[in-house]
């Protein structure tokens, strides 16, 4: 889940390209909810944020 | 290594090439090099600062902020007197908890949804603004200096535009932060005494700030759409609202980080498509490249050179033991032309990708507050030179500023066909 703190920085894409993607309107999670194998990345990302604006809800 | 001194200001006016030759050189066979720091007016030199110039060391000490604080200077190798680096730093220059909370305020407030208004007359600035050079080459000598006329107003204008500054104060406004952006370059100043340059650079600071209390008092009474109001006036999340002290750092923080840098990345992108045209064939001709070659021009831009962190206690790093307080100073133009992490870096290539370039910092919690906003504002720019100024040149050599912090071009002549 991407909350409204999202500065859109691209560091989720960067990381996790095959969950996450930006474009002109912001942030977006491909895959909700986040496929088993991809958790960790998620997290990973999740700490990463700059805004704290990822939570991951498995 | 005694060849290469990157305190040296005749290491900063070296032709790129010749400085990222030496960063090569560096990262090969010297990646945690220290040298000793820069003289600075009235400011006791310290003990000196490590190189960081590896992609992958910098990665890791700029996401380790518990390992690498910010608080003891960002932005300055020497330590400043904390009362200057928090006006003028900011939250560039804050540890959590203090950064985590303005951040958190600001970050509400750069969101798309709310940048979105702004993003729209980005395009109508830019338009604007290329028509009156136009117009000002036609009449004189064809050629006008983009820097003065483009790449400088744009990003100024957006950044008053959304926080809602009077159009009769931006003169004022652009003034004043090239004032505290000069570096105490006399040109700029208009002053060779560096006594009268620190008392131009703190009333600088003071007047921009004092601009921001009268627009807070005024947004507080009564509240518009723009950033101001929405800094200003509680959230309802939380109720939490930035201070007047603390608006005004954040005014002078966004005046010097959203305008030089944007400022840099549009003419040193102008400067790379005059040098490689058939990467401007290639992005005209083909529109779905823009995402890669906006990140592309800030990795060849990379506008920021550099930003500091202080080790908060020993700490392991790509093989090199740091000790509590330790200088580190992370060299983003270095990290962007790794070649352990990008293929040919010095090709300038606007279909990379991925490119995961350190230009807006790299990961962690300062990194760059403005990148969705720099992104847009280069390709609207981009788009709008390549829609009217098609026959867009470069007369000669540019006019580099000397700076070891700033990439930036201070002149640029172009010409029209
Ligand atoms: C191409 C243009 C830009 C470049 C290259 C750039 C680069 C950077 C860099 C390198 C940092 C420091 C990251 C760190 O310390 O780890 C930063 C931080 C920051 N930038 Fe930008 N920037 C650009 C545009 C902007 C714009 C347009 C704005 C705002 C309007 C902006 C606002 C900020 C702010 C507020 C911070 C401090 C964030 C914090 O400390 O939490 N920047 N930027
Ligand atoms: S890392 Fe955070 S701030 Fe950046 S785009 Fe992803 S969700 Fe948004």
């Amino acid at each position: 889940m991407i909350a409204r703190t999202c500065i859109v920085s691209g560091t989720c894409e960067a990381l996790v390209p095959s969950l996450f993607e930006i474009d002109d309107d912001g942030a977006h999670v491909l895959l909700e909810p986040v496929p088993d194998n991809l958790l960790e990345a998620a997290r990973d990302a999740a700490d990463q944020c700059p805004s704290r604006a990822l939570t991951v809800i498995s | 290594m005694t060849t290469i001194d990157l305190t040296a200001e005749e290491f900063w006016a070296l032709p790129p090439a010749a400085r990222y030759s030496a960063f090569r050189t560096l990262r090969r066979s010297d990646p945690f090099a220290f040298f000793a720091e820069p003289e600075v007016p009235y400011i006791e030199a310290g003990p000196g600062y490590f190189a960081i110039t590896r992609h992958a060391d910098i990665d890791a000490i700029s996401s380790s902020p518990e390992l690498f604080c910010s608080g003891k200077g960002a932005v300055s190798i020497p330590d400043m007197p904390v009362e200057l680096v928090e006006f003028y730093g900011s939250m560039i220059s804050l540890d959590d908890p203090r950064h985590a909370r303005i951040r958190r305020i600001v970050s509400l407030t750069f969101t798309p949804k709310m940048l979105d208004q702004v993003v729209d007359s980005v395009s109508d600035l830019a338009r604007q603004l290329l028509l009156e050079a136009r117009k000002k080459a036609e009449a004189g000598d064809g050629t006008f200096d983009f820097v003065k006329e483009v790449a400088a107003p744009l990003p100024l204008k957006v950044i008053c535009q959304m926080m809602g500054i009077p159009e009769a104060d931006q003169a004022l406004v652009l003034e004043q932060s090239n004032i505290i952006l000069s570096g105490g370059d006399p040109e700029v100043l208009g002053t060779d005494s560096q006594d009268d340059a620190l008392g131009l650079f703190l009333l600088a600071g003071q007047t921009l700030a004092e601009l921001m209390h009268r627009l807070a008092a005024e947004r507080r009474e009564t509240p518009t759409d723009d950033l101001t109001s929405a800094l200003v006036n509680a959230n309802t999340d939380d109720g939490d609202a930035l201070t007047d002290q603390e608006l005004g750092s954040f005014f002078i923080l966004l005046c010097v980080a959203g305008n030089e840098t944007t400022r840099n990345a549009i003419s040193q992108g102008v400067l790379a498509f005059d040098q490689f045209p058939e990467q401007r064939q290639r992005w005209i001709a083909d529109p779905a490249l823009t995402k890669s070659a906006v990140e592309e021009v800030v990795r060849w831009a990379t506008p920021v050179t550099w930003m500091r962190r202080t080790a908060t206690q020993d700490v392991e790093v790509g093989g090199h033991t740091f000790h509590e307080g330790d200088k580190v100073i992370m060299f983003y133009g270095s990290a962007n032309r790794d070649e352990t992490v990008f293929t040919d870096p010095d090709t300038f290539d606007v279909a990379r990708w991925p490119n995961p370039h350190l230009g807006f910092g790299a990961r962690g919690p300062h990194f760059c507050l403005g990148a969705h906003l720099a992104r847009r504002e280069i390709a609207v720019a981009f788009q709008s030179i390549f829609e009217l100024m098609p026959d867009l040149q470069v007369v000669g050599e540019p006019d580099r500023l000397l700076s070891s912090f700033v990439n930036g071009i201070k002149r640029m002549q172009v010409r029209l066909g």
